[in-house]
């Protein structure tokens, strides 16, 4: 079968070239972007399982339309059978979240923020919820802490940007 | 041992990624070093400026290392950091307000059959007038052409993936893109 319209040879490799050095030459990578990029490595986590990113509404809203801009975000991250939810409500440059860990569990987590400073220790509460009354802008993440039982000691959740 | 400048290889990449899962800094410097352009690029398709920008790549390295010792497919590194890198931009748009076009590129005012718009500009100094006119196509145009432009390239199947259009598409919507920016360095002079 042939498409409908032909596939053109891919640019080669002095037209890739020229390409990117009229972009680049136009606009190059910032030296404290690729610096910041090369640090993100002491973020690397080996002794903890990740919790994928399963649903924010940030992406989600804008296909199915129901939401409105201004409402709280919602995000969702799965590991297995276990999931964290958060919503978050942000106002200028302060954000604040809701959190809910099911199955419900008492457990201690604590929230990373990406640009350093101390982490923030929290717990949840027999019904698996914890909250956070103010957070910086920035790329955060959880770390969680189960006591025992069959899923993994640490719990790590993907990125995300408040 | 290759020099810094080249660029890696599949089998390389592999060894990098593999580098890097294990926490070598220089490893993982050399993966930076080589995507970090295409990342930008994608970013600034879709228009994001200044800490915004920062932001997003920042969030794509974060989540790469993350990933580091998941990734499956080390040959599609590029793929995958241009795919995350696409998400975190409607992340960023929506968080700003800003709508995220998903349109179809339209045809251009009028004809413009040659697919040279870029190779016949020679100057350096004609980046500024190219980078104005890049300004000009649609977003999704100039994510296309920067997918197209990527060293090590990017198959189509990938491409076609990152921007969720059907590989057939590809050919027809590069001639398009390149027909608008022909047309724009035409208007700016530079052709």
């Amino acid at each position: 079968m042939t498409d409908e319209h032909e596939t053109p040879a891919p640019f080669d490799d002095t037209e890739r070239a020229t390409i990117r050095r009229l972009l680049l030459g136009a606009d190059p990578v910032p030296a404290e972007v690729v610096a910041a990029a090369k640090s993100s490595l002491t973020w690397r986590t080996i002794d903890a399982e990740l919790a994928a990113l399963a649903y924010d509404s940030l992406l989600s809203d804008e296909l199915v339309g129901t939401r409105g801009a201004g409402g709280p975000r919602a995000v969702s991250f799965e590991y297995g059978t276990t999931s964290i939810e958060l919503e978050i409500s942000s106002t200028g440059q302060a954000s604040s979240l809701i959190g809910q860990i099911a199955p419900a569990a008492p457990i201690g987590l604590e929230l990373q923020h990406a640009s350093g400073g101390p982490v923030m220790e929290l717990a949840t509460d027999a019904r698996g919820r914890f909250s956070v009354a103010e957070m910086r802008a920035g790329q955060v993440r959880f770390l969680l802490r189960f006591a025992s039982g069959r899923g993994p000691a640490q719990l790590l959740t993907e990125w995300i940007t408040i | 041992m290759s020099s810094i400048s080249d660029v890696p290889d599949a089998d390389e990449l592999k060894q990098l990624v593999a580098g890097a899962a294990d926490g070598d800094q220089e490893s993982w410097n050399r993966i930076v070093d080589t995507f970090a352009g295409l990342v930008w690029s994608v970013i600034r398709g879709y228009r994001i400026y200044g800490a915004a920008g920062a932001d997003v790549s920042q969030t794509v390295w974060l989540r790469c290392v993350e990933h580091l010792g998941r990734i499956r497919e080390p040959e599609r590194l590029a793929a995958w950091l241009a795919t995350t890198a696409r998400h975190e931009c409607f992340r960023a748009l929506r968080k700003s307000g800003r709508t995220v076009a998903y349109s179809e590129v339209p045809e251009p005012d009028r004809p413009s059959g040659a697919e040279d718009a870029f190779t016949r500009v020679e100057s350096a100094q004609a980046s500024e007038a190219v980078g104005a006119a890049l300004e000009l196509v649609p977003p999704r145009c100039q994510v296309l052409l920067r997918l197209l432009s990527t060293d090590p390239p990017m198959s189509y199947d990938d491409i076609a993936e990152v921007l969720e259009m059907p590989k057939g598409g590809i050919g027809p919507t590069r001639a398009r893109c390149l027909a608008h920016l022909r047309l724009h360095l035409e208007q700016a002079g530079v052709l």
